[in-house]
């Protein structure tokens, strides 16, 4: 048996493969809940009554896949051009104390219209910088981003870890490690009235459209496609490498550290480090499943919160933890990995 | 081989023009070594300099600068008349300048991006409007250049990689030729071809010197160019042998330029 390159990719495979992959992960994880002991389908039911039951679950399910889709996006663009960006969860969390520190020390007062979008930009430039850096060591000295942008991670969430616990440490929390609370005019404006649904989920769809024309149409799209499948054949082209990296960073950084911004505007009002349970590192599963495709984006981040929505609220009706999403997650994950492999290659006997 | 008589073409007798590139005491280091000591050379107006060598002597390097993808460390170069410093690729191509890589797969397609995104990427500023690519455009020029080039398997939307080698090459020679490129750098251009498609390569890059194309051609192949170049030259270790016109050339003396016995004892002990 030998694997033998597809001659063409058929349309109909590259649509099925991310349906096939979370298939295969359902029915991995729907082992393990047959092996908790309860019943595998009355399970899954219950994770969509979790995640689309009420109105509420509704409105929370999409709530999550706002930073999802974020973080995805940023994961994304930097894959399509061969930038290994792991570390969206920490361009998060700085995007997230920078908004906390400029709308509390710098922009006390100022009326919604102005804050808002000054602080969704400061969040994206922190991101942006975060990114920067590893990008410039990997230009310069050859490092492996995947090593410091993954290690930068630790030091971010450390850093804001430590920030929350003194120069921004809001002194009404009760001693609790948390940021000065955002101004409540910088707070984003809700969708629907009696739920945290909030417009970021526009921003982030407006986004993901955004990014998909910028792919396909400009000549920024087609040089960073370029840069990531051959970098020795772009550079012969003309393609400046350097350039086209810096600004595939600064966009994928710039979302991530706007995820950040947009859950402590949208969400919490504040930084703790319990913002994120891994919207960086889940970003990188909506990537995958979306097959980097910034439209696919949205739809994965769906699955994704759906899945995480939907546990929390199973495992209250059932005795199944809520674990079980992370592990539906992970192996979609894999499987996508499997399936888009299979997409370009076939079994040869 | 190929279930017909091939026949490489020959050249034609010409007259060569007026200099089109010289090259003066050029010198480029990379990764700290000299891998072009003071090179000189030009080429005319419709004339073919062959550039032969062993692998290894400075080839790379001496494409890559022509390719605007090397700098100079030392020594001037004339461009069509004019003084220039070290150009980028998009000056280069924008001056009409056309460039075969030595390594097709490497440098000059990107198997993943159709033909018509592989036929434009060089020559992007021409297919792109305020940072719009103009796909319509691009897919002409693709087809054009398929049609006139007779790449066989192909349209523009396929994805490059479904190619033969020999069809890639040609794709590569026609987005080089199809506007009639005033210098045509060809490195290794019919290096790993079958026989019909080093016959047409060949073609075209005669065709390309009728048409009053001044020609660099870097091979290996003793035979390719004897039959294509107007005047040989020999890259031992970096440096250049003095120019030998093709007529008095055969395979034993091409083998003494290639081993350095036109240099200094002290030059041919460094090789």
């Amino acid at each position: 048996m030998r694997f033998e390159r597809r001659e063409n990719q058929p349309l109909l495979l590259i649509f099925a493969t991310p349906l096939i992959a979370v298939i295969a992960a359902l029915a991995l994880s729907g082992v393990l809940i047959a092996l908790a002991g309860a019943p595998v389908f009355e399970a899954y039911w219950n994770i969509v009554k979790g995640a689309f039951g009420s109105r509420l679950s509704t409105t929370e399910t999409l709530t999550r896949a706002i930073p999802l889709m974020l973080t995805g996006l940023a994961a994304a663009i930097a894959f399509r051009a061969k930038l290994w960006n792991i570390g969206a969860e920490g361009q998060l969390y700085i995007g997230a104390i920078t908004v906390s520190a400029v709308s509390s020390q710098l922009l006390a007062g100022t009326p919604s219209l102005i804050q808002i979008p000054v602080l969704l930009i400061c969040g994206a430039i922190a991101g942006m910088i975060l990114l920067l850096i590893p990008l410039w060591l990997r230009l310069r000295f050859s490092v492996d981003e995947v090593v410091t942008t993954l290690l930068l991670n630790f030091v971010a969430i450390l850093f804001v870890s430590m920030l929350i616990d003194t120069v921004l440490k809001d002194p009404l929390a009760f001693g609790w490690p948390q940021s000065l609370p955002v101004e409540d005019d910088a707070m984003l404006p809700r969708i629907l009235t009696r739920s945290r649904l909030h417009i970021g989920l526009f921003i982030a769809i407006a986004l993901a459209i955004i990014i998909y024309l910028i792919q396909t149409r400009t000549v920024f799209g087609l040089q960073s496609r370029a840069a990531g499948l051959n970098p020795e054949a772009a550079v012969f082209a003309g393609v400046p490498l350097g350039r086209t990296l810096v600004l595939v960073a600064m966009i994928s950084g710039g979302f991530a550290g706007l995820a950040g911004a947009v859950e402590v505007m949208g969400v919490q009002g504040y930084v703790t480090t319990e913002l994120s349970p891994g919207f960086g590192y889940s970003g990188i599963v909506v990537a995958m499943l979306a097959n980097l495709n910034p439209i696919g984006v949205i739809l994965a981040a769906l699955f994704i919160a759906t899945m995480f929505v939907g546990a929390d609220g199973m495992s209250r009706v059932m005795e199944i933890p809520t674990y079980i999403a992370d592990v539906t997650v992970a192996s979609s994950l894999l499987s996508m990995l499997v399936a888009i492999f299979f997409t370009q290659y076939r079994i040869r006997r | 081989m190929v279930g017909r008589e091939v026949k490489r073409p020959v050249r034609e007798a010409s007259q060569p023009g007026e200099i089109i590139l010289s090259a003066e005491n050029v010198s480029v280091q990379q990764g700290g070594v000299d891998r072009l000591k003071a090179v000189d050379f030009h080429v005319r107006e419709g004339e073919v300099l062959g550039i032969i060598g062993v692998s290894g002597n400075g080839q790379a390097t001496l494409a890559q600068l022509l390719s605007g993808t090397a700098k100079r460390a030392d020594g001037a170069i004339t461009l069509f008349g004019e003084e220039v410093g070290d150009l980028s690729v998009p000056e280069i191509v924008d001056r009409g300048i056309g460039r075969i890589p030595e390594d097709r797969n490497h440098e000059g397609v990107i198997g993943e991006m159709a033909i018509w995104e592989n036929a434009v990427l060089e020559r992007i500023p021409e297919f792109s409007k305020n940072g719009l690519v103009d796909r319509s455009a691009g897919v002409k020029f693709a087809d054009d250049v398929i049609s006139a080039f007779d790449v066989r398997g192909a349209t523009p939307t396929k994805r490059i990689r479904l190619l033969s080698g020999g069809n890639m090459q040609k794709l590569i020679l026609g987005r080089n030729l199809l506007n009639q490129p005033r210098l045509l750098l060809a490195a290794q251009p019919a290096r790993g071809l079958d026989e019909g498609a080093v016959a047409a390569v060949h073609e075209r890059i005669l065709n390309a010197r009728k048409n009053g194309t001044g020609v660099i051609l870097i091979s290996e192949d003793l035979d390719e160019v004897l039959a294509l170049a107007d005047r040989i030259q020999a890259i031992v270790g970096g440096r250049l042998s003095p120019s030998v016109d093709a007529e008095d050339a055969n395979a034993r003396k091409m083998g003494l330029m290639m081993s350095g016995e036109w240099a200094d004892q002290e030059v041919r002990d460094e090789v």
